[in-house]
This record gives C-alpha cells, sequence and structure tokens, in this order.
C-alpha cells in the first residue's frame, strides 16, 4: 500500500481547522492538476521547455499546497530538466508526474 | 479596511487568502497574472501585495522591480514553493518584506501580513511636525508648543538628513517611535525600507536571528535559510526599540555592524555587507546599564550619534490642553461620533491634575476611552477610565483638590446649602475663580504673564488672586490650605 501523500490533520492545522475551506482547495486542486498536466504534456511535445517549465512550476505549487511532496518532486524533476535545456524524451518523467497526481487526487477527495 | 492583493496564478493560494484573512477582516483581491496585478496595484493601492515568485510568463523578481517603481513603500511578501533558494535571497536583498512558502499555515500568514500592514502604515502615514492646532484629525502629529517639544522638533529637523546614528530616549507612551518614523521620513532614505523591531518582544534568540538572519540548520528549528532584517534593509532605516533589552552577543553583533556595516547570518560563515540606518530608542537608563555591565559602552556610543530625550507629559503642561482636543477630535471621527462637542470643565480639571504615567499613549487611550463610553455629547467625569477617575477620588480625600476643582462644585454647592449659608453666590464664585487661577497657572507652568493672557486679565489682578487665594505658585502649582 502506497504511502499517504499527504496529512489531512496537518492540513487541517494549517488553515485554522476550517474544513470547508480546505475542501474548497481539494476542489480547486481537481480541476486544475489534469488541465496543467495535459498542457505540460504538449508543450514537452512541442519542445517549448520555457512554458513547459513554468507550468511544472506550477502543477509543484499546486502539489505544495497540501505537503504532497511525490507529486511536487515529480513536478519539480521535469521543472530543472526543462530549466537546464534538456531537449531528451520526458515520457518516464510525464508517466510519473500523471501517476502521483492521480494518486494524490485519489487521496484528497477521499478525504472530502 | 486594509487591502491585500495575491498575484498568483495558483487559486487555492487565491482561495486559501481569501478566506483565512477576510476573516480578520482584511480585504483581499486577486490577480493571476503581472500585468494584472500591476493595473490592481494602481486601482486599489492595496495595503500589501503577496507576490508569487515565479509568475507564468513573467519572473516575480521583474515584477517586484515594477511594483517598486510604482510605490517603493508598499511591502510585499513572496509566495515561495520553498526550493528556489537563491531567488528568494536575491527577492530580500532588492527589499521584500518578507516570503512564505508552501504549504501556506494561516496562522503564520495572517501574523507576517499584520506586519506587513503596520510597516505600510508607519510608512505611509504622514508625520506632521506641527505646532499649531491646524493639523488634520487624520494626521499623526507631534504636538505642542512647551519648550521641551519644541527642541525635539528642532533635533529632528537638524539630524533627519545627516546620516548618523540617532537614540531615543524617553518614558514608555511618549512617542519615540513617531520621532523614529519622522527621522526616516525627512531623510534621504524616505524611499527606502523603513522596519520596526522590537528586541523586547521577541527570545533572544529569536532577536539575533530576525535581525541578523540564519542558515538552515543553525539550530533547533532552523529548517529553512532565513534573511533577516538588516540584510532585507540594505539601503533603508531600521528601528530598534527598546535597544537595551538586547543580550550581550546581539549587541555585539549590532556593534560590529554600526562600525563596518558587516555582519554574518546565525551559523553562517558568509560576511555580508549591507547599508542601514540605525534608529534606537529605549525608555531604561543606559548609562546606569553601562555601569552595572548589562550594556556594552562602545554600542551605547555608537548608538548616540545624536540622542533625543523626550518629556513625559506631565513636564509638557502647556501642551495638555492641545493633545486633549487633537486626540479627541481624532477618537470622534475614528467612532464615528460627530456629535460630541467637547469636555465638562470637571473633566478637564481631572485630566489636568493626573499625572500620566503612561504619556501620551495613555492620553490617547483615555480619550478613546471616554468617548467610547460617552452617552452625550459632552464629556462628563463618569466617562473617564477607572484609574483616571480613582485619581480624582484619591484626590479629593487627601484634601488637595476640593479647593481648587470645578470638578467638586455640585458637592460644593450641597454642601454649603445644607450648611444653611446665606452667600451662596459669593462663596461659589470664589471658588469657581480659585479652580480657574490654580488651573490655567497649573496650563502655564506657573507663567503669570501667560495666565494673564489667556484669562484676559492684568498681572496686577492675577498676583491679587494669588494672595487672596493663597495659591503656591511653583512648578507644580497648588492650594496652599
Amino acid at each position: 500500500m502506497a504511502a499517504h501523500r499527504w496529512n489531512p490533520q496537518a492540513a487541517l492545522e494549517r488553515v485554522g481547522q476550517d474544513r470547508v475551506l480546505l475542501q474548497n482547495m481539494i476542489v480547486i486542486f481537481s480541476e486544475d492538476a489534469i488541465p496543467l498536466m495535459s498542457e505540460l504534456r504538449v508543450q514537452l511535445k512541442e519542445k517549448r521547455l520555457e512554458e513547459a517549465c513554468r507550468t511544472a512550476h506550477s502543477i509543484k505549487g499546486l502539489a505544495m499546497n497540501f505537503d504532497g511532496t511525490q507529486c511536487s518532486s515529480a513536478a519539480e524533476q521535469i521543472e530543472h530538466r526543462c530549466r537546464a535545456n534538456d531537449r531528451g524524451d520526458y515520457e518516464d518523467d510525464l508517466h510519473q508526474l500523471n501517476t502521483t497526481i492521480a494518486d494524490l487526487s485519489a487521496e484528497l477527495n477521499a478525504w472530502k | 479596511m486594509s487591502t491585500i492583493l495575491v498575484i498568483d496564478d495558483d487559486r487555492i493560494v487565491h482561495e486559501l487568502v481569501k478566506r483565512g484573512l477576510q476573516k480578520d477582516g482584511l480585504d483581499v483581491s486577486c490577480a493571476t497574472n503581472a500585468a494584472e496585478g500591476l493595473k490592481s496595484i494602481e486601482r486599489q493601492a492595496p495595503d500589501v501585495v503577496l507576490l508569487d515568485i515565479m509568475l507564468p510568463g513573467a519572473s516575480g523578481l521583474d515584477v517586484f522591480q515594477q511594483i517598486r517603481q510604482l510605490d517603493r513603500r508598499l511591502p510585499v511578501v513572496f509566495i515561495t514553493a520553498g526550493t528556489d533558494t537563491a531567488t528568494t535571497i536575491r527577492a530580500m536583498q532588492l527589499g521584500g518584506f518578507d516570503y512564505v512558502t508552501k504549504p501556506l499555515d494561516l496562522t503564520s500568514l495572517a501574523s507576517v501580513v499584520e506586519r506587513a500592514i503596520e510597516t505600510h502604515q508607519m510608512m505611509k502615514t504622514p508625520v506632521a511636525i506641527a505646532v499649531d492646532n491646524e493639523i488634520s484629525a487624520d494626521a499623526e502629529a507631534f504636538i505642542g508648543r512647551s519648550v521641551p517639544m519644541v527642541d525635539v522638533l528642532k533635533t529632528i529637523g537638524r539630524v533627519a538628513a545627516q546620516n548618523v546614528p540617532v537614540l531615543i530616549l524617553g518614558e514608555s507612551g511618549t512617542g519615540k517611535e513617531l520621532v523614529a518614523r519622522a527621522i526616516y521620513q525627512n531623510s534621504d532614505r524616505a524611499n527606502e525600507t523603513f522596519y520596526a523591531v522590537n528586541c523586547a518582544a521577541l527570545p533572544d534568540a529569536l532577536l539575533e536571528s530576525e535581525l541578523f538572519g540564519h542558515e538552515k540548520g543553525a539550530f533547533t528549528g532552523a529548517d529553512k535559510q532565513r534573511i533577516g532584517k538588516f540584510e532585507a534593509c540594505n539601503g533603508g532605516t531600521i528601528f530598534l526599540d527598546e535597544v537595551g533589552d538586547m543580550l550581550p552577543l546581539v549587541q555585539g553583533k549590532v556593534l560590529r555592524l554600526l562600525q563596518q556595516q558587516e555582519f554574518q547570518r546565525v551559523g553562517g560563515n558568509t560576511t555580508i555587507t549591507t547599508n542601514v540606518r540605525i534608529i534606537a530608542a529605549t525608555n531604561l537608563d543606559l548609562a546606569r546599564m553601562v555601569k552595572d555591565g548589562e550594556f556594552r559602552e562602545d554600542l551605547l556610543y555608537r548608538l548616540n550619534g545624536v540622542t533625543i530625550n523626550l518629556p513625559p507629559l506631565r513636564d509638557r503642561g502647556e501642551d495638555l490642553p492641545m493633545l486633549l482636543q487633537h486626540f479627541m477630535r481624532l477618537s470622534a471621527r475614528q467612532l464615528n461620533r460627530r456629535d460630541i462637542e467637547g469636555l465638562s470643565p470637571e473633566t478637564l480639571a481631572i485630566l489636568t491634575r493626573y499625572k500620566w504615567p503612561g504619556n501620551v499613549r495613555q492620553l490617547q487611550s483615555v480619550m478613546r476611552q471616554a468617548i467610547l463610553n460617552a452617552t452625550g455629547p459632552v464629556i462628563v467625569p463618569s466617562f473617564l477610565p477607572g484609574e483616571v477617575q480613582n485619581s480624582r477620588s484619591k484626590a479629593t480625600a487627601d484634601g488637595s483638590a476640593t479647593s481648587s476643582g470645578a470638578g467638586d462644585l455640585t458637592d460644593f454647592v450641597a454642601t454649603r446649602i445644607s450648611a444653611g449659608t446665606v452667600n451662596l453666590y459669593a462663596e461659589t464664585v470664589e471658588q469657581m475663580e480659585r479652580f480657574l487661577l490654580t488651573h490655567i497657572l497649573q496650563v502655564t507652568e506657573g507663567n503669570q504673564s501667560r495666565a494673564a493672557e489667556i484669562l484676559g486679565i492684568t498681572r496686577g489682578k492675577i498676583r491679587d488672586r494669588i494672595r487672596q487665594f493663597g495659591i503656591l505658585v511653583d512648578k507644580q502649582v497648588s492650594i496652599d490650605d
């Protein structure tokens, strides 16, 4: 079984025990992460690395809101490669990021 | 209501800040990109900006520079994902107010935002150096014509433009911070950053870190590198309030900074150069602390390039009526009590006799409380806070105020009627005259010429009444029973 990707108690603590606020944040994560992931795929396919770097950074930021370290690390890996102008293949990294987003999203929505 | 602007493409941050800070009574607006954010700054003039360090299509640092061009005094708090430390350090060196890392903690964020709002208010609220009564009710101002206050104002004017450290001495509540801000606002650094650090409000270890920053791992809990105020305030002015509360270790580091404009972060080896003007203040006797080995002598001499001594309110008798008028007007306006007409003579008598241990700050608070308590347009003694009213009872109990205060006029009349008087008119007029003469001589600190001018009578008549009523004209004017 996968380790917990986020800590609901710590997250609630950070938002002053405001469950509604945390639920709203989860809704936004679900709404924004998938389209950003799609954008990132296209940008990497078309080797628009500067844009891809920023998109990966945005995904990292979204995950960091929940202390989702696995997801944010996967995004950061792509961000670093893009910043280094690495024009190689990103399929494995994209797969890893996609998986961690799906896992985090599932855990968040299960709590919600 | 203070306004916060969030510039971040992350909608979760928008939601978090909006819902979290609106509970604290703050008005939060959001922008998702740099252009939108810069427009909002021009349109809304927010009090604080929360800025993502990496925005779509723009670097947060570039956006920060553009914000500085629009308003150099607007505090900007950077939001980072916590991984790009080099950019964060650069942002702070350029004059960022602070930074917060994701995941954002609402309590910490609210605290940073509160400090930023206070700093912004300090930087933008004009300090009016005025000696007349034509001061806007909104302005924070130096009010006073008394000799010691005029001397203070002259000194501020002389030292503001000189790049020397200033040491402000004075009891609590005398307005040391106001003096510091006036110096800053009239200095060549007026468009640069101004930070105020209360050295007594932070535990010793935190104070060192707050001032000089720390490296990751420098001490337990230092899980990230932190930029200190001296580094972030490069080119600006730092106000070190309650400087007498600094421990020797921090005193040593501040001394080095004053001597060489250099320091090292806590746990760091790299020497960092900065250019900061220091204004320090304390209500402690630093000279005595030096003798007792509690404060470094060399630091004292470095800090007091110029020393400004702020007089306590009890030594500013002439200023009291003006201060009362100013703070009554200010509080009435802030509390939307436009019906307030003024103080009753009894109230004025009590406030004039009062010793004001908390100085001008206490006076401001007393006027505010009195207006909050007021059920009518005139402030009568019962509207005053308990400690001030109790001082009246104490004065009456020891007999010193009964014969001089109009506050007891009602009691006086009742007592005389009970006693079966048949000369109440003359007795009451004398009582009133006694009060008036005593009060005005207190206000003028015994200056009979000035008292005659205020009362519109001759100096001869003043001398006559002083003899008739047995008024002792000394530094402290009182009735000789």
